[in-house]
């Protein structure tokens, strides 16, 4: 919440958005809400302005982008209505903010996934197409070479033309795997020999200005999976790279075992819970801009100069490991290269001697510990919720602090709350947290967080010594800090 | 070696370009070709025709061509039944799974050249040794 003048300065803010924005109070208050607004959303947002200053309005909504502190963007419900004086006169704005971050991060996820779905039918439906018409004019031309057999001239132009047609075949095959159509062959694969395979094809072929290394640990989990593909794939994830990396650079060919867990899948669409053998390439090229890394992925979507790429490469690479029942990931800023996560169903049957977790090693605990879990995500909520119950806490949920002080009162105990550092209700986690202790001295406390130590708290403050839980966070590691919050504060 | 001249093939394809084309090169080889534009009507001509060979499309409005070729299979297991697709990959050549559980012989990606087809026909009608 703030109070803002009617030249657009923060007369007051509250902690909690503070926390939401990275700024210190004292440092919000130096500055107007036009300094931290996105230019994109400027305009709409200063003709409410004017609109409540001239009456029109009594009150707007709207949802827009700031610019955090560290950088990035929070979206966020802006909701304004203007104070005035008796005489009618304006005093100042009243601003309610709320985060809505990761259900826009949801949103475009969703839009980005119905785009590529309709995207691989329409290319899939296009090759086939197009391999009709090819059909056509492929037989055609057969029977128009043979008859022309006596003259050199007509039989070279058939022959480009015939070469044409192979070279367009290939064009809509690459389409057919996009849209999730080609034939696989899976088979058992030993994932790292493929890797370090790659590895050694690759620095004989990408040259000594690329530096290419691996990361390859002993025990990867049994993959089944088409090798060649996978090898494909690699190759041209490197070829990527090495556009990438004109200068040189290095590219860095990584596995490992990965479980994704539903607090992952609650946060990505079109992926399943499960253990997956991640293979990463990674290089130290240009990287890519945002709206470049949106866009990345889609068919005939390419950086490179007209007709130096197809721009089907990385949408190949999707279609495999898709078809495959894997998920794929890029993480790329410009100027600090590119990072391409593979994650590739671990195939059942053949036994690991890893385990994922170390969660097996935490003690269980004892009969009765109450965790109270306050999260205004929903979904979130629903999923600490579910996990510690099942693993014998009782626990009981709420949205936000005031609720949560409401349960406090009538439980009969409470050893944990596990609580959002950003809450709606004027009420965020350190103060809730603050106000849990003075009425259930005994009970600790875990933090859940998006945002670093620092960011979350501000400059310093009383809860330095707070555990802290980052989102997104693992089913293993939330498990794991609740029970080291548990013991800690009992050995100390 | 060619192949002989009363080897009747039959064509199922909605495409009448890509029929009339197959046909010329059949012809053209030897072969008496029939065609067909759908599924129902192919599995009449091939009922009245006889057909050692059929050449059916897999993707056709109404009867799917695996449809078509099950009913195919289940009144002959000597017809020779290649598949031909647009939407099958290159490399699928042999084994376009749907079809060639309902009984198709092989699958041929479209587009294919003409002596591809010849050489596929020759193999497959070649008399055991």
């Amino acid at each position: 919440m703030a109070l803002v003048s009617i030249e657009g300065r923060f007369i007051k803010v509250n902690q909690s958005l503070c926390n939401m924005l990275g700024y210190s109070q004292g440092a919000l208050l130096q500055i107007g809400f036009q300094n931290i607004t996105h230019p994109d959303d400027l305009e709409t947002d200063l003709g409410f302005v004017q609109d409540l200053l001239q009456g029109r309005l009594n009150h707007y909504d709207m949802e827009k982008r700031y610019f955090h502190k560290k950088g990035g963007i929070i979206w966020v419900l802006l909701s304004v209505s203007l104070l005035r004086s008796g005489a009618g006169d304006p005093i100042h704005f009243v601003s309610q903010i709320q985060d809505i971050t990761e259900r826009k991060k949801l949103e475009q996820q969703l839009r980005q996934s119905q785009k590529m779905e309709m995207l691989g039918q329409l290319t899939g439906g296009i090759a086939h197409d197009f391999n009709n018409l090819l059909a056509v004019i492929q037989l055609n031309l057969g029977m128009i070479r043979e008859r022309l057999r006596d003259d050199p001239e007509a039989d070279e132009m058939a022959g480009e033309s015939l070469e044409a047609i192979k070279r367009g075949a290939n064009l809509t095959d690459q389409l057919l795997a996009f849209a999730r159509r080609q034939s696989l062959q899976p088979e058992a694969v030993n994932i790292g020999t493929l890797v370090s395979g790659m590895a050694s094809l690759l620095r004989r072929t990408l040259g000594e200005t690329i530096n290419i290394t691996t990361n390859i640990p002993a025990g990867l989990w049994a993959t089944k999976i088409d090798p060649h593909k996978l090898e494909n794939a690699l190759l041209n994830l490197a070829l990527n790279s090495l556009h990438a990396m004109t200068e040189g650079g290095s590219v860095v060919l990584e596995a490992s075992n990965t479980v994704l867990d539903e607090f992952y899948v609650a946060k990505h669409l079109d992926v399943l819970p499960g253990d997956y053998v991640m293979v990463t390439v990674t290089d130290t090229g240009v990287g890519m801009s945002p709206d470049v890394l949106e866009r990345a992925l889609e068919p005939f979507f390419t950086t490179k100069p007209v007709g130096k790429g197809s721009g089907l490469g990385l949408s190949m690479v999707l279609g495999f490991v898709k078809q495959s029942g894997g998920h794929l990931t890029i993480d790329s800023e410009p100027g600090r290269g590119v990072r391409v996560n593979l994650y590739l169903p671990r195939s059942s049957g053949e036994a690991s001697h890893v385990t994922a977790t170390h969660y097996q090693e935490i003690p269980p605990p004892a009969p009765g510990e109450m965790v109270l879990v306050v999260e205004d995500d929903q979904v979130l909520r629903g999923l600490a919720l579910r996990i510690l119950n099942d693993l014998g806490y009782q626990t009981i949920g709420a949205e936000d602090g005031p609720t949560a002080l409401t349960i406090l009162d009538s439980a009969d105990h409470v050893d944990l709350l596990l609580t959002d550092v950003v809450l709606p209700k004027g009420m965020n986690g350190p103060e809730l947290a603050r106000r849990v202790r003075s009425r259930r001295p005994a009970a600790k406390v875990l933090f859940m967080s998006g945002y670093p130590r620092d960011a979350a708290f501000g400059d310093g403050g009383p809860e330095d010594s707070a555990q802290i839980l980052t989102k997104p966070f693992s089913k293993e590691e939330l498990v794991y800090m609740v029970r080291k919050t548990m013991v800690e504060r009992n050995e100390s | 070696m060619g192949a002989k001249m009363d080897e009747k093939v039959l064509i199922i394809d909605d495409d009448p370009a890509f029929g009339r084309a197959l046909s010329s090169l059949l012809r053209a080889k030897g072969y008496t070709v029939f065609a067909a534009m759908t599924g129902p009507e192919g599995v009449s001509e091939f009922q009245r025709t006889g057909s050692r060979v059929v050449l059916i499309d897999l993707i056709m409005p109404g009867t799917s061509g695996v449809e078509v070729i099950q009913q195919i299979r289940e009144m002959s297991s000597n017809v020779v039944i290649i598949a031909m697709s647009g939407a099958i990959p290159l490399e699928r050549r042999g084994a376009g799974r749907p079809a060639v559980r309902a009984g198709a012989d092989i699958c041929l990606p479209k587009p294919f050249e003409g002596n591809e087809l010849i050489n596929l026909l020759e193999t497959f009608l070649k008399p055991p040794p």
